[in-house]
């Protein structure tokens, strides 16, 4: 072979091996190659690899980095790979604690799997981690912002959109656009002028899926007070029952008033404390009138094995049920159906000893799992004490400070004792340091000054 | 704990309403009327296809009817679908009020993941 004929291929060699170490010299640009030109293809075990050669910028996460780029591909197919997805999840196993890129990827292969509400809150929790990887946060940020845009959820957009440190142009872009349309203003930034928007459109990340946002933007003039024009009283619907043809019987005004909000969409925007009262006094009046005699003729005439008052008991345990069902999806604090009557009494110890309950169940599989020392991985881990907060918080917002009080020494003791574990034998601090954090806020709510103490000194603040 | 589309269900499904009688009605027009309307379903009658509830039209199928009417044939099944059939049912009912929307609101954004380059969410 003629040497002169291999020159072309030599030189061609040369100008890859000079790029390569150009990349790894510069991480940055390294990791921006891979998510454009690998992860963004849907490559997973590419991108996985050459993320391995990102070793300064995932120092501290380094199972967690290669596991974020490879997550990025994994959604960058066109549909769900569960195969790569649970390879994606091996790669994130092992010992050790994972960092903020671990729990991003967890978050991202969750989402991909068409879990939200998990990935949701693992992209919540790469915030608590420190400042290291901020390239993590940024696209755990980033998904939060698209997950709010997308169910439409702007004022989150806006909020989060301009979030120091992690915000991205796209997310800019969006949070910028929205205050201007929704004409708010955005928190410790100015409204941007339309040289402003275009630019921020111009920085974004697909200015053609942006491009009608940006005209309704345009469109709509800018403002530069906070003060808002007072909303037109909405136009009355009818409803699809009304109650009020038949408030001269009791029982039937009650049916008609609780079918009535059992067909409500959004219940938890329509349904207020007074209705709920109204609504319980309403079966308090059916059941206080002739239901028992009504029940007792009708069992006579057709000779049934219930006696009437079994049968009175069963129906309003029913009605009960489905009142406090209606309250916890409502999301209207227990006060108000305490307030309201025997009906609604009956409801709040139903519904108290289903919040309770659900607490209870999670503390004392986390007590028994600290106790038998059986660990997780960190994202299950994170998962774990995501399920008991949200039932915790959820608790306590419908039951008020007397439910939290109640819960909170077992809560405080199991979940101590588990992130002190977490701290020592496995060094997991970005789990546990926000645990600590946690159990002081609540503590301090609660007032339980032996708890504040303990967790000053967990949190390390006086 | 029972949710409020137990409640739905509960009107929607209830045998009286599925049979077209009301609460009075005797054991013979339980029978009488449930072996018609599984009569006139068998040979695809229009008329028979749905029934109308408090929360509006249901469609109506044989197995329904049947079930409908071994229900109405247990005594103390009979008692507690009683309770639950006092409204009369109505035609149509108007659809559920639209929670009004903010003067300068946004709709949402199909695309906010793909704009993010993600094909997906």
């Amino acid at each position: 072979m003629n040497l002169l004929s291999l020159v072309p291929i030599l030189r061609l060699m040369l100008v890859a091996w000079f790029l390569l170490l150009v990349l790894l010299a510069h991480e940055p640009l390294l990791w921006w190659a891979i998510r454009q030109g690998v992860a963004a293809r849907g490559w997973v075990r590419p991108s996985v690899w050459l993320a391995q050669l990102c070793r300064a910028s995932f120092e501290h996460d380094r199972r967690g980095g290669p596991a974020l780029a490879g997550a990025l591909a994994l959604l960058a197919r066109g549909t769900h790979d569960d195969r790569l997805a649970t390879w994606l999840e091996g790669q994130l196993g092992g010992k050790g604690a994972i960092g903020a890129a671990g729990v991003v990827a967890a978050g991202l292969i969750a989402a991909s799997r068409g879990q939200r509400d998990a990935a949701r809150d693992l992209m919540h929790s790469a915030s608590n981690f420190d400042a290291e990887v901020a390239l993590a946060r940024v696209i755990a940020n980033e998904w939060l912002v698209a997950d709010a845009a997308e169910r439409g959820d702007w004022a989150r957009v806006m909020r989060l959109g301009v979030r120091p440190d992690v915000a991205s142009p796209q997310t800019r872009f969006l949070a910028f656009a929205a205050a201007r349309v929704r004409r708010e203003l955005l928190i410790d930034e100015p409204t941007a002028t339309d040289l402003g928007l275009r630019w921020m459109w111009w920085c974004s990340a697909d200015r053609r899926r942006n491009r009608a946002l940006l005209r309704q933007a345009l469109a709509t003039p800018r403002i530069l007070s906070s003060r808002k024009p007072a909303p037109p009283p909405p136009a009355p619907a009818p409803p699809p029952i009304d109650p009020a043809e038949f408030v001269g019987d009791p029982l039937a005004y009650a049916q008609a008033l609780h079918a009535l909000w059992g067909t409500v969409v959004e219940l938890e925007r329509n349904l207020t404390p007074s209705h709920l009262i109204d609504l319980c006094k309403a079966w308090d009046a059916a059941f206080a009138g002739p239901a028992l005699a009504q029940l007792s003729a009708r069992s006579q005439a057709l000779t049934t094995v219930l006696k009437p008052d079994l049968a009175l008991a069963q129906l309003r345990r029913t009605v009960c049920e489905e009142l406090a069902a209606l309250t916890s999806r409502a999301q209207i604090p227990l006060a108000a159906l305490l307030e309201s009557g025997p009906i609604g009494a009956e409801a709040a110890t139903l519904l108290r000893a289903d919040l309770l309950g659900e607490v209870e169940k999670l503390n004392q599989s986390l007590r028994s799992r600290t106790q038998q020392k059986r660990s997780l991985s960190s994202v299950e881990e994170l998962r774990e004490w995501n399920t008991l907060r949200r039932a915790y918080e959820r608790a306590a917002a419908l039951g008020g400070l007397e439910v939290r009080r109640l819960m909170f020494p077992d809560i405080h003791l199991f979940v101590c004792n588990y992130a002190v574990w977490l701290w020592n034998d496995r060094k997991e601090y970005g789990i546990s340091g926000p645990l600590f954090r946690w159990l002081l806020a609540e503590a301090e709510a609660v007032g339980d000054e032996e708890a504040i103490t303990l967790q000053r000194k967990n949190v390390g603040v006086k | 704990m029972s949710a409020p589309a137990d409640a739905q269900r509960r009107l929607a499904e209830n045998p009286f309403y599925v049979l077209g009688l009301r609460p009075e009605c005797g054991r013979l027009d339980v029978e009488r009327e449930g072996q018609k309307l599984l009569g006139m379903l068998e040979l695809g009658l229009k008329s028979a296809a749905s029934y109308m509830t408090p929360l509006g039209p249901q469609p109506r199928s044989a197995e329904r009817v049947r079930t409908a009417m071994a229900e109405l044939r247990s005594p103390d099944r009979r008692l507690l679908h009683e309770f639950w059939a006092r409204l009369p049912p109505r035609p149509e009912p108007p659809k559920p009020p639209e929670p009004p929307k903010p003067e300068h609101d946004l709709d949402p954004f199909p695309d906010a993941f793909a704009a993010h380059g993600w094909r997906r969410p």
